[in-house]
């Protein structure tokens, strides 16, 4: 149950930290932003660390292409911030989760991870999909606004 | 700007940040996941600052503010997102695991983020919400969840 709890909070955090950097985005543009959050970040887990487990470890066996994850993030707090501050946070978290979504199904299918077939799993899958093409659609085509 | 171009970007970020959690989950199981994203964070603001001065070579980047000024609490974005990965790894290795961790983490996010679009919380636009805004919610909250409960059931 308490895990429950910890999970959304999870969530709210998430959203708390996008709506953050959207704002420091607003006035200081969205690298500025990326740089600033990661900064920030690396501080906060220093101090975590140093009051943990230390600053050492092993790094001889991590494959080279796994350190690639740190640039991502940087390139995605700036995309999110650009998108956040001009759809609005709601908008924006809904097509981020969408487009994770399709980039990790698309990656499982392209592993052999999942396989189509005419299953419960398949059709729960291409449902969602579809989905997710409407919510997108509908997302786009939405009349003008004031602010848009 | 076009709204379809903006959109774009978005689902380019939610590609970004799949791969992103892809890789930095592979760093987390060989080391520890706060060890794994305090190297993803010192290498992320290492490419920001990279990403800058590329950018500054071809135009300038202006430092100074744009529209209002940036208020501290701002600049913390950082905080809550580092804090989030401490407490993934509790809950995925928990009886949530990692499906339960994405479905409610989603919905965390949503419902967060409702608020703070009604209320123009952070100090961004207040847009509230409205019937069309639904219809976006609606089905990729629901193609979102059968999607996580779909792939949860193959692990």
């Amino acid at each position: 149950m308490i895990y429950i709890v910890i999970a959304l909070i999870n969530g709210v955090l998430i959203a708390m930290s996008r709506g953050l950097n959207g704002r420091l985005a607003s006035s200081r543009g969205a690298f500025f932003t990326s740089w600033i959050n990661h900064l920030v970040g690396f501080g906060f887990l220093t101090i975590v660390l140093l009051a943990s487990q230390g600053l050492f470890a092993q790094l001889g066996t991590v494959p080279w292409y796994a350190f690639l994850g740190g640039s991502l993030g940087a390139l995605f707090v700036a995309l999110n911030s650009f998108v956040l501050v001009r759809l609005g946070t709601t908008q924006s978290t809904l097509l981020i989760i969408t487009g994770q979504l399709a980039i990790s199904l698309l990656i499982d299918l392209w592993f052999g991870k999942i396989t189509l077939g005419y299953d419960l799993i398949s059709l729960k899958l291409i449902g969602g999909c579809l989905l997710l093409v409407l919510g997108f659609y509908a997302s786009v085509a939405r009349p003008a606004q004031k602010r848009s | 700007m076009n709204r379809l171009i903006v959109s774009c970007w978005a689902l380019v970020g939610g590609a970004t940040l799949a791969i992103m959690i892809g890789l930095n989950s592979q760093l987390a199981a060989l080391l520890t996941p706060v060890y794994a994203s305090w190297l993803a964070h010192g290498l992320g603001a290492i490419s920001a600052l990279l990403i800058i001065g590329l950018i500054g070579l071809t135009r300038p980047v202006s430092f100074s503010s744009t529209s209002a000024k940036a208020p501290f609490w701002s600049y913390l974005g950082g905080i809550p997102g580092a804090v989030v990965v401490v407490m993934v790894a509790i809950t995925v290795n928990s009886p949530l695991g990692l499906t339960g961790t994405l479905v409610l983490s989603i919905c965390g996010q949503v419902l967060f983020s409702l608020l703070s679009d009604q209320w123009g919380w952070f100090g961004l636009f207040k847009r509230q919400l409205t019937l069309q805004r639904l219809i976006t919610l609606v089905p990729i909250l629901t193609g979102s969840l059968l999607i996580i409960s779909a792939k949860g059931s193959i692990q």
